[in-house]
């Protein structure tokens, strides 16, 4: 693990390096959150990428895997509150399936903070911003995951 | 060419001195299993070292090897090949079996069209082979007339004698040249060395249990290719591709491509007949979909078209196959029963 | 073990009369200490039918291969859960199956068996003395402890008597599994220690992984036709492949970690995959973790519920706010 004390890890080209991370946002309550946290003017940082899904039951664990070999650093999966679901009932299985993987994941080797799962309504712009921000401060601290990274 | 002694204290310190000047490939325990792998201390080597789990094959045919790769910038597209650098890597402790196995794969990958990668690093590797010291249940070897002691296709052949003492034979100018650097750690007596490999052999010799004659196989194989025989034993074949994989011979690979947009890499790698989509074609037409179709190839291909197509027997007995197969499927019954068949 | 033998003999006759086309089970194999999935189809071949301390195999996902016959199979107890399985997720006619139970006294491992016995002794007949194997060999007798000898599985086994059979063998064994064991306890080892020492941990297993799909190819819960790791997309179709078939830590780590949560819920815990890998890996490191987290999360799957993530419930634990 490459715990940096200063938080910044500086890459060979002595650039400051900074965390990637993939944000699987569920169309009605997630990415609503995060277009709010925009809207509003809430500053956060650019760490993320977003890639809008239509329900967060729709993230299967292989796309988090995936998003690890692509190169991010940290994945996030967020939707609606559970009993708040457009499809009345997907958010109940993510919960299940993903509190299972998240804690595979962490058996297999990987740090807590690599894979968040969050539920973040479309009103909560102020909970999506804080949580890319606490993530990204978090992924610094334990700088680049090169175990799966394939890039 | 000539003989020597070595002492086992000594073999060590030669082991010690290879170390020190080159890659050194040699058998090592890894959680109770055999494997070959590069080792840092002599102490950590197995001299006498019985069968490992996968082959030394993976020396010169890795499962996965890049071919080149391609980056574009711009306008610009670098194509960078892999074909391993002329750095000298010393393969230590190869049984007779496996030393067979090397011709075997030089008839496929050293045959125009000479294959670049399996080449180089054939020409960069100097094998030191060492005779067995017991005799597994599955081995039957001298099926193929190979000699539990003989060290053909070696540079440099390691017998132990007994009394902490090796028989030292050099087989090839490059083994030669390789052991006249390190002269000192030789005896010159070797009075009773050929009697003790002699007898060592008769001993081994004794103890493979199943003797089986394959001379004429490739000969009766084709008038049992349709015979039910093969459904029946495919029935509780799993279709993994372990005794592929374990297999000294097998040679079949595919060739993909990794990487998306403006960078990747071409790489080869270790396939398996067994595999349903080994001979899956484009159009979704499956000349071998049945699993028994599959695994007749398998023991066709080591059998007979492997002695058809190169004048080699594909098999070398080193029973890896036998042993690792999940469910058992033996590849000395298969003889048996092809001999039975017809 | 030889009445065993005889009854598994008898009843696959008596099978057979009854109009019986395929029968599942084991019989010696071609060295010693050694026994294999056996197939009679017809009414003369069921005298190679053996029993033994050596038959680990989990035949129920042979079953999937006869779909249209009437097949019998026998099981152990830590087999059963396999057919059970797939009948549930509609992989199998239990009407056209005929389950036999046979009682299981734990199975031996080999490589310690033939340590133990002498090399060039045959065996005669092996006895279930509840404690320990009875070997007789043309060397003499040898009892074997079935503490040191049995298949680490077996030292935890709570399922030794099958369940839902149509057709139970013998008497009812005693239990195997050494009491007060912890079957979890190697997964908890692991679980404490910190990330890196876990990843690497895990690394250095799944580096020699070759990939030859053994696991998956026996194991009864993966049961898909066409597996989802499978390269039946030419390399140039870039995005459709999520499996290199490069043999990589990434992709080794990527196949295992996926495959074990693809069984999650469905794994029956009979330790196929583990016994199969000739590089052993000790995967059933990962299918327990997740049996223990489902057990400690979600606990029993009702049974009218084909698995655990096919179902949910409003107050399930949550780990997210």
């Amino acid at each position: 693990m490459s715990v940096n004390e200063s938080d910044v890890v500086t890459t060979a080209e002595g650039a400051a390096w900074e965390p990637k991370i993939v944000a699987f946002l569920c169309n009605w309550c997630s990415y609503a959150g995060a277009d709010l946290a925009g809207v509003s003017r809430i500053k956060y940082p650019a760490n993320v990428r977003i890639i809008r899904v239509p329900c967060s039951s729709r993230v299967n664990p292989q796309f988090v895997f995936r998003a690890f070999e692509r190169g991010a650093d940290g994945v996030l999966v967020a939707g609606c509150h559970p009993g708040d679901c457009h499809y009345v009932t997907g958010n109940y299985y993510t919960r299940r399936r993903l509190t299972l993987f998240k804690r595979l994941l962490e058996y297999v080797g990987f740090e807590p903070e690599r894979f968040i799962v969050r539920w973040v309504s479309a009103s909560e712009g102020q909970r999506f911003a804080e949580t890319v921000k606490e993530m990204v401060d978090g992924l610094k601290h334990l700088g680049p995951q090169k175990r799966v990274s394939r890039v | 060419m000539d003989s020597k002694i070595i002492k086992k204290d000594k073999l060590l310190s030669l082991l010690e001195r290879f170390i020190a000047g080159y890659h050194v490939l040699a058998p090592v325990r890894e959680d109770g299993m055999l494997v070959y792998r590069p080792v840092g201390i002599p102490g950590d080597v197995e001299l006498n070292p019985g069968r490992s789990v996968l082959p030394p094959k993976g020396r010169f045919f890795p499962q996965t090897e890049i071919l080149y790769s391609y980056r574009i910038e711009g306008e610009k597209l670098t194509l960078e090949e892999y074909v391993e650098e002329a750095r000298q890597v010393i393969l230590f402790g190869v049984h007779p079996c496996d030393l067979r196995s090397f011709a075997v794969l030089d008839a496929v990958f050293t045959e125009e069209p000479r294959d670049a990668y399996f080449t180089a690093r054939r020409n960069n590797t100097i094998i030191v082979g060492v005779s067995c010291s017991s005799v597994l249940p599955e081995c039957f070897c001298t099926a193929f007339g190979i000699s539990p002691v003989e060290g053909n296709g070696a540079d440099i052949h390691l017998t132990d004698i007994g009394a902490g003492a090796y028989l030292v034979e050099v087989l090839t100018p490059r083994g030669k040249e390789l052991l006249q650097k390190f002269d000192s750690l030789f005896e010159d007596n070797v009075a009773g060395a050929e009697e003790a490999k002699r007898a060592k052999e008769a001993s081994l010799i004794k103890k493979i249990s199943l003797s089986v004659k394959v001379n004429d196989l490739h000969e009766k194989m084709a008038s049992i290719f349709e015979n039910p025989y093969w459904e029946k034993i495919s029935r509780r074949c799993l279709g993994c591709g372990v005794c592929t994989y374990v297999c000294p011979t097998c040679h079949c690979f595919d060739i993909m491509d990794d990487g998306a947009g403006k960078a990747g890499e071409r790489f080869r790698c270790w396939d398996s007949c067994l595999f349903r989509e080994y001979t899956l074609h484009t159009s979704g037409h499956n000349p071998r979909h049945a699993l028994a179709q599959r695994l007749r190839n398998r023991f066709f291909h080591k059998l007979s078209y492997n002695n058809q197509r190169y004048n080699i027997e594909g098999c070398v007995g080193c029973g890896r196959c036998v042993a690792l197969c999940p469910v058992n499927i033996d590849i000395r019954e298969v003889i048996g029963a092809v001999r039975g068949l017809v | 073990m030889k009445e065993i033998t005889e009854m598994l003999q008898q009843v696959a006759a008596r099978l057979f009369n009854e109009g019986l086309e395929m029968f599942i089970g084991y019989e010696s194999g071609s060295v010693p200490a050694k026994a294999r999935p056996y197939f009679a189809a017809v009414q003369g071949e069921t005298a190679a039918l053996v029993f033994n301390p050596f038959c680990e195999h989990n035949l129920a996902k042979y079953l999937v291969r006869f779909p249209n016959a009437k097949t019998a199979v026998v099981v152990k107890g830590c087999d059963a859960g396999a057919v059970e399985r797939l009948v549930k997720e509609r992989n199998l006619d239990r009407t056209r199956i005929t389950v036999i139970g046979v009682p299981c006294g734990g199975m031996l491992a080999r490589e310690r068996v033939l340590a133990e016995l002498p090399q060039d002794g045959k065996i005669t007949a092996i006895t279930d003395r509840r404690d320990a194997f009875v070997f007789q060999t043309s060397k003499g007798e040898h009892v074997l402890e079935k503490k040191a000898f049995l298949l680490a599985k077996c030292l935890i086994c709570t399922q030794n008597n099958p369940t839902g059979v149509d057709l139970m063998l013998g008497k009812e064994a005693p239990p195997v599994g050494e009491t007060g064991k912890d079957p979890y306890a190697r997964v908890k080892e692991i679980s404490a220690l910190d990330p890196p020492a876990r990843a690497a941990f895990w690394d250095r297993l799944m580096d020699r992984c070759l990939r030859c799909y053994a696991c998956r190819e026996v194991c009864p819960a993966c049961s898909c036709t066409e597996c989802c790791f499978e390269q039946a997309v030419p390399g140039w179709q870039q995005g459709a492949i999520w499996l290199s078939k490069a043999v990589t830590l990434p992709d080794n780590l990527h196949y295992h970690v996926i495959r074990a949560f693809h069984v999650a819920g469905r794994c029956t815990g009979c330790g196929e995959c583990e016994r199969v890998c000739p590089v052993r890996i000790p995967l059933m490191l990962l299918n327990r973790k997740l049996a223990g987290d489902i057990d400690e999360l979600y606990g029993p799957t009702p049974p009218d519920v084909p698995s655990v993530l096919c179902t949910y419930a409003t107050g399930d634990r949550d780990e997210f706010t």
